[in-house]
């Protein structure tokens, strides 16, 4: 009887210390796994922009001369006609700026279809005109469309100048 | 003897514990949280897909008017005709493979011509837009009716 109290006497005396040490452990788990928390947050991208007619270049109807014939084409259409060699730098650019002149609108449209050619269309100065940069920043559409089997990525803004 | 039995459990809780919270947080810091990348890309895929959609409509409506502009006094056969023919035009000149299977449904004559009054209607079932990325395809199914007078 006396051996069986002293040893849970024993048994408690070791045990207490054990207990602060992993009180103490579990604490600064705690914090850890809190800091690690905060510092792997995921961050998911926003979900796409919400497009309309309205809002994008690429869907906006524009009249180009084809084979002698004025025809009615989406913006997107009169791009890759340019990329493909099939109308002019100076045919696109006069359809651009007719849309411009009907609705108001500022535009912006590129794209890099290899190393050493780049499209790059815009009423206004993208490089140097900082209001209208940073106007497009959060507000320029990206596509991404197969061109001869090659994945060509496609900017545009429409609105605002 | 009995004390050391004792030192040797609680000894063995504290080890555990300590194994126990190194493992955890191992795993957490060694979690890859760059999930941007995979956000992004289903994120550009819903844009595609609406884009497509949309591409469709006006490609459809610009083929329609042009083909009621160039046939006035025709027949629906005849108008119906003039549509194959103007989708094909379009088709050879400039393919947007967003486009899903518009230009099959006017080459193969599957879409509808009524006509009520002066106006015309055109009606396409079935057409499908799509978007892929790796290993992940969407698409959309929808139907598409035009009228001459509403629409164009």
């Amino acid at each position: 009887m006396i051996k069986n109290k002293k040893s849970q006497l024993g048994k408690g005396l070791v045990f207490v210390p054990i207990l602060i040490l992993l009180v103490i452990s579990l604490t600064i788990y705690l914090f850890l796994a809190s800091g690690i928390t905060l510092l792997k947050k995921p961050s998911p991208q926003s979900p796409a922009s919400s497009i309309s007619y309205e809002n994008n270049l690429l869907l906006q109807k524009v009249k180009i001369k084809i084979n002698t014939q004025e025809k009615e084409f989406t913006v997107l259409d009169v791009f890759l006609l340019r990329i493909n060699q099939k109308i002019t730098d100076l045919e696109i650019k006069n359809a651009l700026e007719t849309l411009r002149q009907q609705t108001g609108k500022c535009y912006l449209l590129s794209a890099s279809p290899s190393q050493y050619v780049n499209y790059f269309y815009s009423n206004r100065d993208t490089l140097y005109d900082s209001s209208f940069a940073s106007k497009t920043k959060d507000k320029t559409n990206f596509l991404i469309i197969k061109l001869n089997n090659q994945d060509l990525e496609i900017r545009s803004y429409f609105g605002e100048c | 003897m009995m004390n050391n039995k004792s030192q040797v459990a609680s000894a063995l809780l504290f080890i555990m514990t300590i194994v126990l919270i190194i493992t955890s947080i191992w795993t957490m810091v060694s979690f890859n949280s760059k999930l941007d990348s995979q956000s992004e890309n289903l994120s550009q895929m819903m844009f595609e897909i609406k884009f497509n959609e949309l591409y469709v409509m006006q490609q459809t409506q610009i083929i329609f008017q042009e083909s009621i502009l160039s046939c006035q006094s025709c027949s629906i056969e005849q108008l119906k005709e003039k549509i194959i023919q103007i989708a094909a035009e379009r088709e050879n000149l400039n393919k947007f493979e967003g486009a899903g299977n518009l230009y099959a449904k006017f080459r193969n004559s599957e879409f509808e011509i009524s006509q009520s009054g002066s106006s015309y209607n055109l009606k396409i079932n079935n057409l499908f837009v799509q978007s892929e990325r790796g290993y992940n395809k969407i698409q959309r199914n929808f139907p598409l009716e035009i009228n001459s007078q509403k629409d164009l």
